[in-house]
Order: structure tokens, then sequence, then C-alpha cells
């Protein structure tokens, strides 16, 4: 440790034997052959010096010309960044590695052209923060100086060992004058190296919801660190940078070793802290353990990455991954970040060519049936399961709803819709963006579809609706946030609107002059010239399946001024002979605008991780996966960034209260027939038998073995794809049920389909699937001229289940338990073996040890649908 | 204040006491113990006449309410509408007149009962002019009293967001203020724990999942919601399924993901009430009331909101299985956010609340609770008077802002308006753009007034409605919101 202004070794000392080549001795030299001048640098051999276990770093002279003696000039210079540590002579002892200590220069003999020079840490009892040695060669006359002149070195207390962690622990109190029952505890593990360390504390009982949480300094209160989250913090990483009145890292660990620091947490009630605890050291606590992942882990991180980035782990993707992990060394993240990449090159399925090869079947049937059954084939048997889970999140941001008739009755459009969300889904949000703009389902849902300029004769102005939602839901949202989703204040203390009335009024502009592009005539696609034209839904829907197109008699091309950005205006000039391509030039530039918005890439980050890992991402998360998003919504950056986060593949939130997220209803239900292979007997390819015949479904390579046609009606879970309740989707992203969710500050948007009635619905549904009813229940199925009904009921293939039972060897106890931790693993990834409740896990293992044969696969299914374990993911 | 300990929570539950525990809890986190001393001594959950019940019908998306109700006769209102409106307004033929008892206040204009109801609405209408059924003018979410001049200067606390459905109608639940506490509806049946006293089943009860309106404070009084046609019983729910989840809802406890804990809760919520909900049911379908009946010679169908409202008559018929005397009802109709084809979806919607209201109050009445039952109907916000587009089928409204409520039952002072309605004149007045109305009377001093009926007294309001205080007193005569026949208020020194 040394202050801050560092005292330059100065060294004066010029040798007799200078430079140029003038020796002291009398020889005489020859006077032609010029003198090759001795330059000298310096380089490292070992960067690390360790106090605590006399680990050595080292750097090295090297000279170049010359063969005398040389005395060199060197001076230390301080951290260029302030706030970090400079080592002072009291931290080490420079030696030379051939013996000696080093003196005021350094010295190398007569031709000797290289000498180590070790740094010694040593071992005092300050508790120091990394802090470096950097040394510098002076020029002092009779030398040059090389290209490397100076060396950075790093002098640590000790190593990143788990056992030379620190240990800091707190209990929450009340704060001086509330009152209050809130109660917690706290601890802070300090990393060996005294660089940062990992925070985590829970509470409850407070008297009113929480509205912040900081670190302070005793007794001041001045704030030092913003948790920028509410509610409990696990493993939070605190770098201690400095914070407060502090300017050095070094002053935030003296702090923090003298119990300077406290968290507290604020309140409705008590604005300034109703509960503190202070970050006391404990040398008495042993730091917690932490070990490479074993099997066990391994396995199970597998299952929760299935699990976040699938419909469902199945044993074949799990063998999968299980086996390249092996071959690969244990790099579960390659592995992971390989998948992925083949995940990217998998092409899309496509709901409506399904559709299409799906109708000529059914006759006279409501073709929106077909439609709406086709999402099952895709879901449980596409091969690009991650596109799909993309396409399924994106269109629960970019929502349109089959409750919308003409939308549900586009049968080829809505599909078409879902299809543009999957092949976007590796591409970007901007493009994304401007496909469903330009889609005219979402033109009929949010009526800009034949938006005409406003008329002053008739008083009608542009519709808003579009241009609200645009950035409201489908972009920067209403507020202006920070990188990691934090929501930036105004002047007047409040939340920093993104935009005003005025602002939408101005943005309806930018959406006027958009119709069809195409229409049918005599079973062709042709163009369309007439900016009214209606909205008829006919076999072909080729209106519905190109992208509108800007009819510029009908777009305003009037001055606009838009939404900010960090100052900047986006602003729109008056174009007075605007054409179609400059309507379409205006969209891009408004487009651009609206996801490059500072705001918008945390806003999705926050909204996509939300649905494939957790409902309450740290801000941390959310930074980083708004960093890959960019200015253009890198989408493939974008999912990497989600699923291979250390705070998705943490395996440390197995015991986690409250990472992770409720199932998805359908994502649920999918997960489930994946894992039961649910089928009709209709082949969706090739038929398997004599007297069933198949779809002969052109694309089924696209799909795994078995896939078969489904006619499955609409299962009442609370949720189906593409029939969001409003643009606003089935659930809000800010979703809290009251309780315990909503006093930690956390959310839960999929629980807002949880409802009593809902509950009892959804167990009925998983009733119906195992008594082998999930069929449409109407006259063209009932009676179809080719298939019975029977051929077309779902079910659920036990067989797996069975072996599982029949290959363990024991008693019942013993087979039931096999098939729970078999069901456990793939639909839960074995959360239940690894909960301390072990409840649920022994009504399912005595349950079903005395359950008939008859009755124990169906038992088992209906408890995986319905205890409540299983209804989450971590 | 023992809030949201999920350990003693869940033990509790176990115990079944869950809401005899919330009436203590409720009572300490209140803090207003004259309060319920008042209501302890005179709540007597064994009264069957002891019983009120408030239904918040929300028109959901927006409801174009100035076709709802409509200018007539040969006035300025008439004159402004038409322009206003241009090819959305509605002609006067086929409009159902109303007969006011008194004029209306106008803003900034001349009393006027020249007003009819839309052409969809002649149920409605007849309600009104029997003096059922009462329209409060004008009333939006508001911080406090706003000018026009106030507004564009940015001299004036608006509520946020404004013009945003999710937000709007969260505000008109609750508060027009961030963060989000409660709902006033939740809050509300807190206050009144003493009332409700049943440990079974929620006072508070939704027929449109969960919302806003009734999350309470203390967050241990959970919405029980119902399917549209009341109780779903679980079918095959016996044997081994039966031992295992049972079993395992009960194994679990605070050391479980607080998500798990949350759906054990609801499910255990649903069962504790699903025998006493059906034995409702039972005792309403056994009292001879003919339900379908009544709804078709309403002229109601089989639309959602016929039943849920159905639904909800029977609950209420059927209330001596519970011990809640003071239950919060929530009910909601969606689709009014007419961007497009405003006339003939609007008049679609129209006949649904139209028909479905009218139903509901002829089961009120034959069960003899229509005293009983205070029936509010509101929507986030109005449209634009102006519509956007030039085609009459077509085109539609954007989101407005202030709009006009309604209640309905015995206790109003039926057959009039209550607030000051609009001049409807463009861009002057109050006229914020394209006719997005400045409201002249909050929506929570309609709700206060409803609040105080339902036995909340006026010193209290306030706990309910933080910013009730920044208007006039809403019992003030001036207000002109005196739409509840004077009733007596317990605890309540007069």
């Amino acid at each position: 440790m040394k202050a801050l202004i560092t005292a330059v070794i100065a060294t004066a000392l010029l040798a007799g034997c200078g430079g140029g080549g003038s020796g002291g001795d009398n020889t005489p030299t020859p006077p032609a052959a010029p003198v090759k001048p001795i330059v000298v640098s310096l380089s490292l051999v070992d960067a690390e010096a360790i106090e605590s276990i006399n680990q050595i770093a080292a750097f090295k002279i090297d000279r170049t010309g010359g063969s005398a003696a040389v005395s060199l000039d060197y001076n230390f210079i301080d951290n260029p960044d302030v706030t970090k540590g400079t080592a002072s002579a009291s931290d080490y002892q420079l030696t030379y590695s051939d013996g000696g200590e080093v003196g005021s220069s350094f010295e190398l003999g007569a031709n000797q052209n290289s000498r180590v020079i070790e740094v010694r840490p040593i071992d005092d009892d300050i508790n120091e923060v990394p802090e470096i040695l950097m040394v510098s060669l002076v020029d002092a006359g009779a030398y040059d100086l090389g290209v490397d002149q100076t060396v950075t070195l790093r002098i640590t207390d000790a190593t990143n060992d788990s056992a030379n962690r620190r240990v800091f622990l707190g209990n929450f109190g009340a704060q001086t004058n509330a009152v209050t029952n809130g109660s917690g505890v706290l601890s802070f593990i300090l990393q060996g190296d005294n660089d940062a360390g990992l925070l985590s504390y829970t509470f409850a009982n407070l008297s009113s919801v929480q509205t912040d949480q900081h670190v302070h300094l005793a007794p001041s209160g001045v704030k030092v660190k913003e948790i920028e989250s509410t509610g409990a913090v696990s493993n939070f990483s605190w770098d201690l940078a400095p914070g407060g009145i502090f300017v050095t890292e070094q002053e935030m660990l003296d702090a923090l070793f003298d119990g300077q620091f406290f968290v507290n947490i604020h309140t409705a009630n008590y604005p300034g802290g109703e509960i503190l605890a202070t970050l006391a050291y404990d040398a008495t606590v042993e730091p917690p353990e932490q070990n490479e992942l074993t099997d066990e882990q391994v396995d199970k991180d597998i299952l929760r990455f299935l699990t976040q980035a699938t419909f469902g782990p199945t044993p074949e993707t799990y063998q999968h991954l299980r086996g390249q992990i092996e071959a690969d060394g244990d790099n579960r993240i390659q592995v992971y970040s390989d998948w992925i990449e083949q995940q990217f090159a998998t092409p899309a399925t496509s709901m409506m060519s399904l559709v299409d090869a799906s109708i000529p079947l059914f006759g006279d049937e409501h073709k929106p049936n077909v439609r709406t059954d086709s999402f099952w084939p895709i879901a449980l048997y596409g091969q690009d399961q991650l596109r799909q889970r993309m396409a399924f999140a994106l269109s629960e941001i970019l929502v349109v709803s089959d409750r919308n008739s003409v939308a549900n009755n586009a049968y080829r459009g809505l599909p078409n819709y879902w299809d543009m969300l999957a092949e976007n889904a590796f591409g970007t949000y901007r493009q994304t963006l401007e496909d469903v703009t330009l889609h005219p389902i979402m033109g009929v849902y949010l009526s800009h579809l034949r938006n005409q300029k406003a008329d002053p004769e008739t008083g009608a102005y542009p519709d808003e609706n579009f241009a609200r939602e645009v950035m409201q839901l489908f972009t920067f949202g209403l507020v202006h946030r920070q990188k990691n989703g934090g929501v930036i204040l105004g002047s007047d203390n409040l939340p920093l609107p993104t935009y005003d009335n005025n602002v939408i009024k101005q943005m309806a502009k930018v959406f006027t002059g958009l119709s069809f592009s195409q229409l049918e005539a005599a079973g062709a696609s042709v163009s369309n010239n007439k900016f009214k034209r209606g909205l008829a839904v006919n076999d072909y829907q080729f209106r519905w399946i190109a992208p509108m197109k800007f009819f510029p008699d009908f777009h305003d091309f009037s001055e606009k001024t838009l939404f900010s950005d960090q100052g900047q205006t986006l602003a729109i000039s008056a174009n007075s002979s605007g054409d179609a391509a400059a309507a379409q030039i205006e969209l891009d530039t408004v487009l651009d605008g609206l996801v490059a918005h500072s705001s918008t890439a945390p806003v999705i980050a926050r909204k996509l991780i939300q649905r494939f890992v957790t409902s309450n991402p740290s801000p941390e998360y959310i930074e980083r996966v708004a960093n890959a998003f960019g200015l253009t919504g890198d989408l493939k950056s974008v999912i990497r960034a989600i699923l291979l986060d250390s705070e998705a593949r943490n395996p440390g939130v197995f015991s986690s209260t409250t990472f992770g997220k409720f199932k998805e209803p359908v994502v649920h239900l999918a997960s489930y027939l994946r894992l039961f292979k649910a089928a009709s007997r209709i082949p969706l390819g090739q038929s398997q038998s004599d007297d069933i015949p198949g779809l002969n479904y052109a694309n089924v390579d696209q799909f795994d073995a078995g896939v078969t046609l489904m006619r499955t009606g609409l299962a009442n879970i609370g949720q189906k794809t593409l029939r969001a309740p409003s643009v606003f989707n089935f659930f809000s992203p800010d979703f809290s049920p009251t309780g315990a969710i909503a006093s930690n500050s956390l959310v839960s948007p999929e629980l807002q389909l949880v409802t009593e009635s809902q509950v009892f619905n959804s167990f009925n549904s998983f009733n119906q699937i195992i008594n082998e009813r999930f069929v449409r229940n109407n006259k063209f199925i009932r009676e179809h001229p080719t298939y019975s009904a029977e051929d077309f009921v779902l079910r659920l293939n036990y067989g797996p289940l069975m072996a599982v039972w029949d290959n363990k060897v024991g008693d019942a106890t013993a087979k039931a338990t096999a098939m729970v931790d078999y069901l456990d693993l793939y639909l839960n990834a074995g959360q239940l073996a690894q909960s301390q409740n072990t409840g649920t896990r022994a009504a399912m293992i005595s349950n079903l040890a005395v359950a008939s044969e008859a009755e124990r696969y169906q038992l088992a299914a209906y408890a995986v649908a319905t205890t409540p374990e299983f209804l989450i993911q971590r | 204040m023992q809030y949201n300990n999920a350990i003693s929570r869940r033990k509790f539950l176990k115990r079944s006491s869950l809401y005899s525990v919330t009436t203590a809890v409720a009572a300490n986190s209140v803090g207003m113990l004259g309060l319920l001393n008042a209501s302890d001594a005179l709540a007597d959950s064994n009264d069957p006449n002891d019983y009120k019940a408030l239904v918040f019908l929300v028109l959901s998306g927006g409801n174009d309410s100035f076709n709802m109700i409509v200018p007539t006769g040969s006035g300025t209102l008439r004159s402004n509408y038409e322009l206003g409106r241009g090819i959305v307004a509605l002609p006067e033929e086929g409009l159902h007149n109303l007969n006011l008892i008194t004029p209306a206040s106008v803003h900034e204009g001349t009393d006027s009962s020249d007003f009819a109801m839309h052409p969809s609405c002649s149920a409605l209408a007849e309600l009104f002019n029997n003096r059922d059924l009462a329209v409060i003018c004008n009333a939006g979410n508001l911080v406090e009293p706003t000018s026009r001049e106030q507004y564009f200067t940015e001299t004036v606390a608006l509520p946020p967001q404004l013009f945003s459905h999710t937000d709007q109608e969260r505000q008109l639940q609750s508060q027009p203020t961030n963060p989000f506490t409660f709902g006033w509806g939740g809050r509300m049946a807190e206050m009144l724990s003493a009332y409700n006293t049943d440990t079974q089943v929620s006072p508070l009860m939704s027929l449109a999942g969960l919302n806003s309106f009734q999350v309470t404070q203390g967050g241990l009084i959970n919405t029980y919601t119902l399917g549209n046609d009341g109780v779903t019983p679980l079918y095959s729910f016996t044997g081994y399924r039966r031992d295992l989840v049972e079993s395992s809802m009960q194994s679990i406890d605070s050391s479980d993901h607080l998500m798990v804990q949350k759906y054990t809760d609801t499910f255990d919520s649903a069962r504790l009430a699903e025998t006493i909900i059906q034995n409702a049911f039972e005792e309403a379908e056994s009292s001879g009331i003919d339900y379908d009946g009544i709804f078709s010679a309403a002229g109601a169908g089989d639309s959602q909101l016929t039943r849920r409202l159905k639904t909800l008559a029977k609950m209420i018929a059927g209330r001596s299985n519970t011990s809640n005397n003071r239950p919060v009802y929530f009910v909601d109709i969606g689709g009014f956010d007419n961007h497009q084809k405003l006339l003939p979806d609007h008049s679609v919607l129209m006949a649904d609340l139209s028909v479905s209201l009218k139903g509901f109050k002829d089961c009120l009445t034959a069960q003899g609770d229509f005293d009983k039952v205070l029936t509010l109907v509101g929507s986030e916000f109005a449209r634009t008077f102006t519509p956007n587009g030039n085609d009459a089928v077509e085109s539609g409204t954007d989101h407005g802002w202030g709009g006009h409520m309604m209640v309905m039952g015995e206790m109003i002072n039926g057959g009039q308006f209550y607030g000051m309605h609009p001049n409807l004149a463009l861009d002057q007045d109050l006229d914020t753009g394209r006719g997005r109305w400045i409201p002249t009377t909050s929506n929570s001093q309609c709700a206060a007034i409803a609040a105080h009926w339902m036995g909340i007294p006026e010193a209290e309001l306030s706990n309910l409605f933080p910013t009730l205080d920044n208007f006039p007193n809403p019992f003030d005569i001036s207000e002109n919101l005196g739409f509840i026949a004077d009733a007596p208020v317990y605890g309540e020194q007069s």
C-alpha cells in the first residue's frame, strides 16, 4: 500500500562508463566502426505476486548492443486508475534472480545481456486490494530505451480459491425510528484478492412495500452502492468500486473491514430506510465450498437448458448434449453454444404450409380450426425447437390475436404471421419490426391497414392505435430506461416519459397510406391498386400473406416531430412530392430510431429473458442481454446471451425460492406431450401401416420421427397461441401477485393466469388428455371419410415409463421411486429429488407404489401435470 | 405488523382459518381502531338484512360513451355533437329518449334535458326512466382539478401515462398515482373486514380473472375468481389422485419457491370455496327464480357478460352460505377499443351491455336484492370525439379521457345526470385535442360515494383514495354527485 502520490525514485547516478562506447580504459578503439548503441527493454516473466502463498512475480531486463556493465535508471509509475491500488515499498522486495537485492538502479554486468528481477511479496496482515507495480526504465543518456520499457505486475493478498474467501455477516433490524417487525439475514463473501465479493440477503415482514435498497456508510448514512433490484438478493456481485465519499477501492475495503457498511431497505412507510444490516467480518465462519460441477449437476443443467431453449427436454435431446459434453471435455457452455449454432442453421418449419397440407382433408370444416391445431405438431416434433420457442416469445411481444374475427378467419394469413416471426427469429429485431408493421394481419389487428392521412373537411384524423403500441409495447415502452432496465428519472424526480400524446399524433401520420399490396384474381395473386380494398378472406388469401405497401396519396407527408432519445429528437421533414418509396424511407428511418432507442434494448431484453429463463432477471443480466441486442436487435446474439449467461446457467439456483418462472401453460403442456410422445394414429408423412394412410406431407423431414396429424381442439389450460385477450398479451411482464411475491418486489407474469377457476380447468384438461379425449369433437372428425374418430385421438405413450418400472430391480417402492425420478428429471430438471421438501416426492412414490398397473401410469401423468413443483422452472 | 410471513401464512391455512386470520391482521394493519370498533359493534353477520354488495363493471378498452349518451334537440350541444363527431355521429332517429328529472349541468354551457341513449340501449333507457339508473357525466382519472390552460402549460399534476390502456385501467381501479399499491375494491374489503367474517370464501370475487381493483394492501385477502358459469368441479379427483395431489399441496411450505407457494394457495382457496359456492348456486337455483327465463325476457342471449352477471346474481342469491356481508365483485366486458368500425361494433357491445344489465336488474329484483346491490359501470377512458377516418362504417375513434359512468340500484337517485356534461366544443374549454375531454369529476370522487355507501366513514375515505383530498368534498352539494339516497353509515356521528 502506498500513498496516492508516488515519489519517483530519482537516480542521478551517471555511471562513469557512459554511453557512446568511450571506455574508461586506455585501449585504443578502432575509429571506423560505429559503436552499436545499447538498447534496453523490460518484459514480464510472471505478473502475479501473491502474499499468502509467497508466489513471486518477475520481470526481465534485456539489452542489445554493448557489452560493458551498465546501470539503468528506473522509476515506479502510479496506477493510472486512481481508484485502484498501487504497491509501495512495504509491499514487496525486489531481488535479482541470480542473487542480491536491487538497489536504486538496475545493474547489468559486463557481457550480461539479460537479468531477471523478482518481486517478492511481503506477507503482512493488512487487508489490501490488488495493487499494481508498474516499473519503467528511465532514459539516462548512456543507453537507449527499447519499445518495451514498462512492465506491470500485480500484488494481491491471496488467491481467489474458495478457502481464502472471507465472510461478512449481518442481521436486519429496525432502523432508527422505524417501528417494524422486519428482519432478515445478510452475507457478503469477499474473494481472496479482495477485489470483489458476492452479496446475498433476504428479509421479510416489512411494514409496507419496499421502494429501494442500498449499501450505505455508517454513521453518516452516505450511500455508497445502489442495488438496483428490489427484494432478496442472491450472489449479487459487488466490485467495491468507490462510492459515496470514497475515491479508492482501498478506502472501501478499509471501511468494509471496519464495519462501516450497512445495507438498508427503504419502504413506502420509511423512505429513509426501515431495516438495516451491518456487514461485520466474522473470521470464524468457514467460506462455502466452490466446486466444479459434479456429473449430476451437469445433467440437471442440461435439462434446465433444454427446458429453457426447447418445448421440453426428451431423453434423446438430453443424450445428445450429454454425449457432446463428454466428448468435448466437460465444456458444457461450448456444447450449448454449438447446439444453438445448429439451431440457427435449422430451417424453419412452416405453419402455413402445414395448414395448407391439412385443410383438404377436412372438407367444409371451419378452416381456422385446422390452423389452431397445427401448432402442436410443430411444437412437439419440429426440429427447429429454439426457433419456434423464439417465434412464440416474439408472438407474445408483437401480439396479434385470433380474437379479432378477421385475423381468425384469415387461416393462411395468421400462420403466415407466425412463420414470419419464425423466419426472423435469428435475424434482427429491426427487420422483425418492419415485417410486423407491414404484415396485413397486424394491419387489421392494430388498425393501421387502410389508415389515411387527416382529412380537414370531415375532421378525420389518422388512427393512433399502432402508433401508440409500437412505442409502448413493441419497443421502448412508457419511460426512459438505463441499459440495465432501471428507470431514468426526470428533473421532477418522476420517471421520464418517452413520449406524450403529441408524439402519438405525429407517429400516427407515419403509419398512414398502408394497404394490401396483392389480391386474388381467379386464383392468382395480382397487384392491388385500390387503397380501400375490402377485408375479404377467401381460399387463397393472397392479400393476407403479402406485406402491405404504401399508397402515397393517402400517406401524410407533412413534417413530423417524433420521440426523443438522449437529447436527440427524431424529426421527419415535409415532403411535398413524396412517392411510395419516400414513404418507405420515412418508415425505415422511424423503425431504425425505434429499435436503436436506448430504452428499447433493455425493455426487449427483459421481456425475452422472462419468456425463456426467469421472471426477475438481475439488472446486470438485463444489461448483458441489452448489450447483445445492440442498435438493431441482433437476435442471434440476444438468444445466446440469454441462454448462456452465468445467471441462466448458475447451478446454485436450485435452492432459490425466487429464481426462475412459473411455466407458461402452452410450454408446460408441450413439454408434457413431448416427453410422453403424444401422437394420433395418422402419420404426417407416409403411411406406417396398411390401413391408415399418411398425410404424405412434403416437409415431413423437418420433423422428428413419429410426427402425426393432430386435431386436438383447444385445451382449457388458460393460454392458446395467437389468442391473447389483447395486444397486452396473456399477462403483463410486471404482474405481481399479492402476498410474498409482491412484498419482495418480484413479478410473476404467468401467475396472472392462475386463478381458482383456471386451476380447476387445467386439472380437468389434463384429465381429458389422460382419458384420451384430446381431440376435436365435431362431425368432420367423427364422420371422416378416411379415418375413424379414434385415429385422431391424441394418446400418451407410456412405453418408456413402463420400461423404467419393469427394468428397476426391487420392490414396488423402488420401482415407483425410479419412475418418479425419471419424470422429475425430464419434466422438472430433477428439482424434486434435490428439494429439501420431500413431500411431493414421497406422496408420488407412496401412491404409485400401491396403484394398480392399470392406474399407475395415468396416475403418474396426472401427478406431474398438477403438483406444484412441476409447474415452475428454475 | 405481520403482512406476508410465508411461514405463518401456510400454517394458518392448514388450520383453515384464512379469512379470520385476515380480519385480525387487517385490523392491525388498518390502524383505525375507531372504525373497526364501531363496525364490530354494529356488524352482525347473522343479520341477513345487513348485507350490501358492490359490483364494479368495467367496459374494457375505452368505451365511446359520447355515443352511449347522446345530445338531442336543437341546442348547441347537439350541433357541437354533430360537428365534432362527423361521420360517427348518431342520428336522432332511433335513439331512446331519456326523461331527466332535473336538467343536466353543462360545463360552460346551458343546462339541458335533451339527451337520449344509443339505439341499442332501449333497456338501459327504460332503467333510467324508471329511476333505477343514473349517469355521472365526464368522469375520469384526475390527480387534481385540471383546467385546459393548466394542461397545456403543464402546471398541473396529471395522471401518469394518460391515454394508455393498462395504466388508465389500473388507475380507474386504484388511484391515478404511481407506484400501484392496492386497488380500491381490495383495500375497501380490508377496511370492512369486520363485516366479512367467512373463513373459507373471500369477500373479493372476480368474474374476470385477476385484476388491479381487488388487490389488497396487506396481501392476505386474495381475489377468488369464478368461471363465467360459476364453479367447475374437479373431474376424476378421487382415490390415489386426490390423495397424491392433496398430500403434495399440503407439503408445500416456506422453503419452497414463492411461485409454488402462490399456486398452492390458489388451489387451497379453490378447494375451500368449492363446496360453499356450489351450495350457494344450488340454493339460488332451487329458489324458484327462473334465471335463464328472466335474462331471455330481457333480450339477453349467451354472451360472456350475460353469463357472468347471471352467475353473479345467483352468487348473491345464495349468500346465506357465506358470512361475507360486504362482498366486492368485479366483472368486465372487453372489445371497446374501437379504433375501427366504431358504429357497427359499438352497437353490438351497447346491446350486450343493455340487455345484460336489464337481466341482472330483473333477477336482483326477483330475489329482493336490488336495494342491496350497487352496480357501478366505468371504463378506463372515453374516446376521441373526432373520428379517425372518412368511412362511416370502417372508421373508429382513438383513446380519450373523460367519459360517462353509470350507477344502478334501488338506492340510486336515478333518472338524473350527475357531475357536469361537457359542452362538446372542440379546441376550447375542456378539449385537450380531438375532443379528449378533461374530466370534470374524478373517478375517485364517484368511487368514494360508492365506498361510503358500503360502510367506509367519510373521514376514512382519503385512506382509500389518497388523491381525494385534492378535490372538493364529493358530498358537497356543489359537486352534484348525490346519486345515492342518504343512508346512515355505521360508526359515524351525524
